[in-house]
């Protein structure tokens, strides 16, 4: 009885005769201020409360020329927490003095690498007397910025919510508000942004670099890899590097050339949702945000044709083929499937959605239902797209963590099958129909949310460049094919434009388990007569173990009983 | 329903508003329903809270609860097995979760208000009527026991967080419990702690108080309460306490080290509306540095549980725990002053303005009685004597439990010369 009331609910939800006025783009009133800046604003009168978040266009992949890094030391640097001007002008000598030391020492330590030396070994006079100049250089920036930082401006208009993300992107910054301090939030914000105080850089790059020792960078190694080879030669190819020279070879002034010509009006989006009248706060925000100065050619530290093209020419989608890299790590396994895909902005964008919704969208979604529930092959299985932006060529990402007992190719095997499956088989409508209705509903609860709202119209308007981008599947209204659905895997989800990332513990250094220990004991006794210690001989062994890795738990066993009984030969 | 009248109770001491916003209703079965009313989009959120002691819990098997949350996390519903539930929630564009915490199960669904009949269905199906499959239980019995999907550090995490009745953290079962707990067991619990009386409903979102109401008595008035197993008392085979050392180390060669201290709720010497302003101070804290060791802190959300967590990579560590205690010390020997007070009670004000921007947020408030105007005039009141009784109490020294994730065996020995120990250690020999 049940089911049939949840079967008619469906039909009822999906069919043709549903109330489309019901389901509705947010009221958003926009405007460009009279720089360049653009503001949307939408209302809801009574809440008492204002979410704002700003958006600076640029992100990890267009950072002029300085590592992908360099986007998040200037998010951490300028927006963590509000520096009032007058002490950040007088904190400069100081971040001077520390930038100087710091790469003097890092050039001692690069110098004595260079001829084999271990830094922290009988350190010398001038490497001691380096690091006590850095360290009282940051105990005076940390005493005169510490202070400060306990109840921070924005601590006392009643900030909540604080939250800083970075994408490829954009980076972004937001907070919840008291209606009542939105006029004077926006004196404190535009002055940050004229200001442009980064004397908290050198605080937030020990952090950073904390945070790539511990083995938490910013993006996952992982996807690192993938992005480097699905994308190599396009702007999102080296956007998850995080390394620890990039970020010590940085000075303070060489970010504050890149937040000058980065943090511009015309890179600017202000979005905000609450307690606001649009009518009354364009005015205050063209007084507080209108006099901010356009970025000049010559704070433009990076010249040429800019990197994102709307209009991508489609050759761009295809890497030099099909890739297949094989890694090995500590102890991370997964495997990713990457297949470059165009811009937000492309026609074929809502037929992807579409299609990542029936492939991993829902937790009744094909590979998720194949994977975890049905075969118990994965742990965990997830599709994106938009990795790891969405202003130009990017990738369709397919994840997957193997179950315990499973093997990485077996993984591979089972998703190479369902998407497969779903360029030779019809699906039928009701599934492209549900995906649409999974969709439109998504839309609609991601505008219950004031945070969820403002950080998906800001990182629309800085994508694609039009906010309504982020609510595709109501603007369409329903209108996908299944035929259409098939046309794009067929034309997307290929071999030429796929890389395959299989990420593994290697076999000689973190065996999966007693019977690959076992494995490569048995196998290195084998092969030593023959081929000694060799490097040849490790590589053997390790290619041996990866393929022996395919088999079921049984079938290892046995191998390793005859190999074992060859061995007591 | 006024907006307004909302955001005037959540950001402020003032008394209820005449219109009440936040609409309550209880109906004959016990349930509790709250409603939030807000009619700008077709969405309904729907929350089932359900409060238990850990009391109920038979002596011996302390891992029913994680059990039994993730036998029905696994299982079907109603007259489905876990995939047709699944496809049915997605089929209605619905969003379907299910979290166990210490002491609470929670249902949360979010639909389009066209199809909330339907939906509704299916959240009081997964609650009341979920299917405890005899076969599924015993594969996932198997699958706890060997608990090949936890590291070694995920295992003392999660005792850690057992050992100081943490109630913000998922509750995991705890494997050395679970061959001790019988299928009938689990029944038993279900039928004694999953009861309307002891469960809390709330709305929000595209339906108005008569239609809540009519939702609530067709989907859930028949949820009767039934007669309540006892609990059973100690097994035949009596199973010894033995109290968990206060210090556990997992040992290994991990990028970075980490070191936690944490306790439960002080039985004396805070209160709920210390516990309110709390988190504000103590990030304040957090943020001035602790000897070049940076902390976190985290205080649960119902101000049962604290914990304090920094980290540092693995060729620091030695500085890790001796910054940490320094850290600690100084918290419980500074305390806080009048200007903290006042900037941690306008900030709290502030947070509970902006629930109105966040419906989640605000559900999971209302459940948890956090937005009881008699709260807000008690943190009004409060005094910097008041709170810094508090701080004192919640890091009392005796009572603090301690968490090494990635140390080294001089490190442990480190943390046991402090007086943190003797340790229980995992991963690696000492």
């Amino acid at each position: 009885m049940r089911a049939v009331f949840v079967s008619l609910a469906i039909a009822a939800l999906i069919g043709a005769s549903a109330p489309a006025q019901s389901l509705r783009l947010p009221a958003v009133t926009e405007r460009p201020l009279r720089n360049g800046l653009r503001v949307l604003v939408v209302e809801r009168p009574g809440t008492g409360a204002v979410r704002v978040q700003v958006f600076i266009k640029g992100g990890r992949a267009n950072t002029g020329g300085l590592p992908p890094v360099a986007a998040d030391l200037l998010g951490r640097s300028l927006f963590d927490r509000a520096l009032p001007d007058p002490v950040a002008r007088k904190l400069e000598p100081l971040l001077d003095q520390e930038e100087g030391a710091f790469e003097a020492l890092r050039l001692e330590r690069l110098a004595r690498a260079r001829v084999g030396q271990d830094a922290t070994l009988s350190p010398s006079p001038d490497r001691q007397s380096l690091k006590a100049l850095d360290d009282r250089a940051m105990a005076d920036l940390d005493g005169q910025i510490g202070g400060l930082e306990t109840w921070d401006a924005l601590d006392a208009l009643g900030a909540t919510g604080r939250s800083l993300v970075v994408t490829a992107d954009y980076v972004s910054y937001g907070m919840d508000l008291p209606a009542a301090a939105v006029a004077s939030w926006m004196q404190v914000e535009a002055a940050r942004l004229r200001g442009l105080a980064l004397g908290r850089f050198p605080l937030e790059r020990d952090r950073l670099l904390q945070e790539i020792e511990s083995g938490t960078p910013p993006s996952p190694p992982s996807l690192s890899v993938l992005l480097a080879t699905a994308l190599s030669g396009r702007p999102y190819g080296l956007a998850g590097e995080f390394h620890r020279s990039q970020v010590e070879a940085m000075g303070w002034r060489e970010l504050q050339t890149y937040a000058r010509w980065a943090v511009s009006p015309e890179n600017t989006t202000l979005v905000l949702v609450g307690d606001v009248k649009a009518a009354s706060v364009f005015d205050t925000l063209e007084s507080a945000f209108g006099s901010l100065p356009r970025a000049t050619a010559s704070e433009a530290h990076w010249q040429g044709v800019p990197v994102f093209q709307a209009e991508d020419p489609v050759s761009s989608l295809e890497s030099p083929g099909g890739r297949r890299l094989l890694v090995s790590t500590t102890g991370d396994t997964r495997v990713l499937f990457g297949w470059r895909i165009p811009p937000a902005n492309h026609p074929d964008g809502a037929a992807l959605r579409a299609l990542v919704q029936i492939l991993g969208g829902a937790p009744s979604a094909r590979l998720s239902q194949d994977l975890v529930t049905s075969k118990g092959l994965a742990r965990r299985v997830s599709v994106q797209m938009g990795v790891p932006g969405r202003r130009d060529v990017n990738l369709l990402v397919i994840e997957a963590e193997p179950a315990p007992g499973h093997s990485l190719d077996e993984l591979e095997q089972a998703i190479e099958d369902e998407v497969l499956r779903l360029q030779l088989e019809p699906l039928s409508d009701l599934e492209v129909r549900q995906a649409q209705t999974q969709l439109e509903a998504a839309e609609v609860r991601a505008q219950e949310d004031a945070g969820t709202l403002a950080l998906n119209l800001g990182a629309a308007q800085c994508q694609g460049g039009d906010w309504r981008m982020a609510f595709r599947a109501l603007e369409t209204g329903g209108n996908l094919k299944p035929v259409e659905l098939q046309r794009v895997a067929r034309s997307y989800l290929v071999p030429p434009r796929m890389t395959l990332v299989m990420l593994g513990p290697d076999p000689l250094l973190v065996p999966l388990d007693r019977t690959e220990s076992r494995l490569l004991q048995v196998l290195t006794a084998l092969l030593r007569p023959r081929l000694g210690e060799s490097a040849q001989a490790q590589s053997i062994l390790r290619e041996a173990l990866r393929q022996l890795r395919m088999l079921t738990p049984a079938e290892r066993e046995q191998t390793l009983k005859l190999l074992e009984s060859q061995v007591q030969k | 329903m006024s907006r307004a009248a909302l955001a005037a109770i959540l950001g402020t001491v003032l008394p209820l508003a005449a219109q009440e916003p936040i609409q309550t209703f209880r109906l004959p079965t016990g349930l509790t329903c709250i409603l939030v009313e807000n009619h700008e989009r077709p969405l309904i959120r729907a929350e089932l809270l359900c409060r238990w002691q850990l009391a109920e819990l038979p002596a011996g098997k302390e891992g029913l609860g994680g059990f039994l949350a993730a036998a029905m996390a696994a299982g079907g519903a109603g007259s489905s097995n876990r995939a047709g539930f699944l496809r049915a929630v997605d089929g209605l564009g619905a969003t379907f979760t299910f979290q166990a915490r210490m002491g609470s199960y929670r249902w949360d669904l979010t639909t389009d208000s066209r199809v909330q009949e339907a939906a509704l269905d299916l959240l009081v199906d997964a609650a009341a009527r979920p299917v405890l499959d005899g076969p599924q239980v015993e594969t996932l019995r198997q699958a706890l026991i060997k608990d090949a999907s936890r590291t070694p550090r995920e295992l003392a995490a999660a005792r850690f967080m057992w050992d100081i009745q943490d109630p913000g953290t998922l509750l995991a079962p705890v494997s050395t419990a679970v061959e001790r707990i019988e299928y009938l067991d689990l029944q038993d619990f279900r039928r004694r702690v999953i009861r309307p009386e002891n469960s809390v409903l709330a709305f929000y979102g595209d339906l108005n108080l008569d239609q809540a109401r009519q939702l609530a008595l067709m989907h859930l008035g028949i949820w009767q309460p039934s007669a309540q197993p006892p609990i059973p008392g100690a097994p035949d085979k009596a199973v010894p306490h033995v109290p968990e050392p206060k210090l556990a180390a997992v040992l290994g060669a991990d990028p970075a080290t980490e070191c936690w201290a944490g306790a439960s709720r002080p039985p004396s010497g805070s209160s709920p509306a210390a516990e309110e302003l709390l988190p504000w101070l103590l990030a304040r804290t957090s943020r001035t540095g602790a000897e070049d060791v940076p902390l976190t802190i985290q205080l649960a959300p119902e101000g049962r549980s604290l914990v304090l967590k920094a980290r540092l990579p693995q060729d620091r560590r030695d500085l890790l725990l001796p910054g940490f205690l320094a850290a600690l010390e100084r918290m419980r020997r500074d305390g806080c002053d009048a200007s903290d007070l006042e900037h941690a009670r306008s900030r709290w004000r502030a947070a509970n303005t902006a629930l109105t921007l966040h419906p989640e947020a605000l559900l999971d408030r209302l459940t948890a009685g956090r937005l009881d105007p008699a709260l807000a005039k008690a943190v009004g009141d409060l005094t910097v004597a008041d709170l810094n009784q508090a701080i004192r109490a919640w890091l009392a020294p005796e009572r603090l439990r301690y968490l090494l994730l990635g140390a080294d065996a001089a490190m442990v020995q480190q943390a046991e010369k402090a007086g943190l120990g003797p340790a229980s250690t995992l991963g690696g020999d000492r």
